[in-house]
């Protein structure tokens, strides 16, 4: 074999190296993306868990103990919304005692995730952010972050108080 | 006469065959074990989110003296809850198979899930493996008692009805919902 015919082999070897190793990539970010919409699945179920959690506690904690009758004044200042002293979660029963709630654990499927929950008042003119006024309507927003997760996925709700 | 350049032509295209259909091979094997994944994904996110609506349901329409959960067990639920809105409460029902009734299935685990409303049965769902009800009190205590559930977490894992290479797509969900009916009763 002269040295021609050996530079177009090892060129061929070179060519064919490359090409396997960009299928084997593309193979392996495949399946990444299969595990990353399973983790996705599940933190949409978390997410949705706490939110239907917080759904399920009073308003605000004045309503567990009185009927106020200057509503909302009578809500939890903006600023002190947040867990009740000697509250602890899952023990919680109004919707604020979220605020800054933050738990870490593991799936059975082994997804770890960090739970990040912000409670805040909205007003009717914009339901996006938190407004610095007691308003009827309290913002939930739920994150989920995980190593696991390209992104941090965000779930919000929106409860209203029914007198 | 041997020839060692033929011999090794042969030899370098014989490894280079091989190679080709090694590759073509892990990738139909890759394809269809991802297909059989999304395929889990998709059935399990049909199945969840029908099971998600009606459970949010449960008490919708139902008299406040009358009792909306009916009752329960670990892989099954009977309730309340006027799911067609025509003002009569419906009697809902949630169960899963046993395995002997998905037989004609490749996958000797999976089941089928059932879903009634006044007695009138359907499948809603096939491929689970496993389903699971927890029950919740308002202090957020696991409850067996029917007056007392406010919470319900529900779980489960669907399965591929079939296999490649003896591996079955699978995937799990579960979620926990706070029905807003069950509050008053």
């Amino acid at each position: 074999m002269g040295r021609a015919e050996l530079l177009i082999l090892l060129g061929a070897i070179v060519i064919w190296g490359i090409f396997t190793l960009s299928v084997n990539k593309s193979r392996f970010n495949s399946e990444v993306s299969i595990m990353q919409s399973q983790f996705e699945i599940s933190a949409v179920g978390i997410a949705n868990s706490y939110l239907e959690e917080a759904r399920s506690k009073a308003f605000d904690e004045i309503l567990l103990s009185s009927t106020p009758s200057t509503l909302p004044d009578e809500f939890t200042a903006p600023g002190n919304l947040g867990v009740d002293a000697g509250e602890i979660y899952p023990n919680f029963d109004d919707i604020d005692d979220f605020h800054n709630y933050t738990v870490s654990d593991t799936t059975l499927e082994g997804f770890f995730y960090t739970v990040s929950i912000t409670v805040g008042y909205v007003a009717t003119s914009d339901f996006d952010n938190f407004s610095t006024i007691r308003t009827l309507y309290k913002r939930t927003n739920v994150t989920i972050s995980s190593p696991d997760l390209s992104n941090n996925l965000n779930l919000s709700r929106i409860y209203a108080y029914i007198g | 006469m041997f020839d060692i350049e033929l011999t090794g032509t042969f030899l370098i295209a014989g490894i280079f065959i091989l190679s080709i259909l090694g590759m073509n091979f892990q990738l139909l094997e890759t394809s269809a074990l991802n297909n059989m994944q999304t395929m889990a994904q998709e059935n399990l996110t049909e199945v969840a989110s029908i099971i998600e609506f009606d459970l949010r349901k449960a008490g919708y329409g139902v008299p406040a003296a009358t009792a909306a959960i009916l009752a329960i067990s670990d892989t099954t639920i009977r309730f309340l809850a006027d799911i067609d809105q025509n003002g009569i409460p419906d009697t809902m029902n949630y169960r899963l198979s046993s395995r002997s009734d998905a037989a004609s299935t490749e996958n000797p685990n999976d089941r089928y899930l059932y879903r009634s409303v006044n007695g009138s049965e359907n499948d809603v769902g096939i491929g689970l493996t496993d389903l699971r009800f927890d029950f919740y009190s308002t202090t957020g205590n696991q409850t067996t008692d029917l007056d007392s559930i406010r919470t319900i977490r529900v779980g489960f894992t669907v399965q591929t009805l079939f296999a490649y290479s003896g591996q079955y797509g699978s995937a799990g969900w579960s979620c926990q919902i706070s029905p807003k009916n069950l509050e008053n009763i």
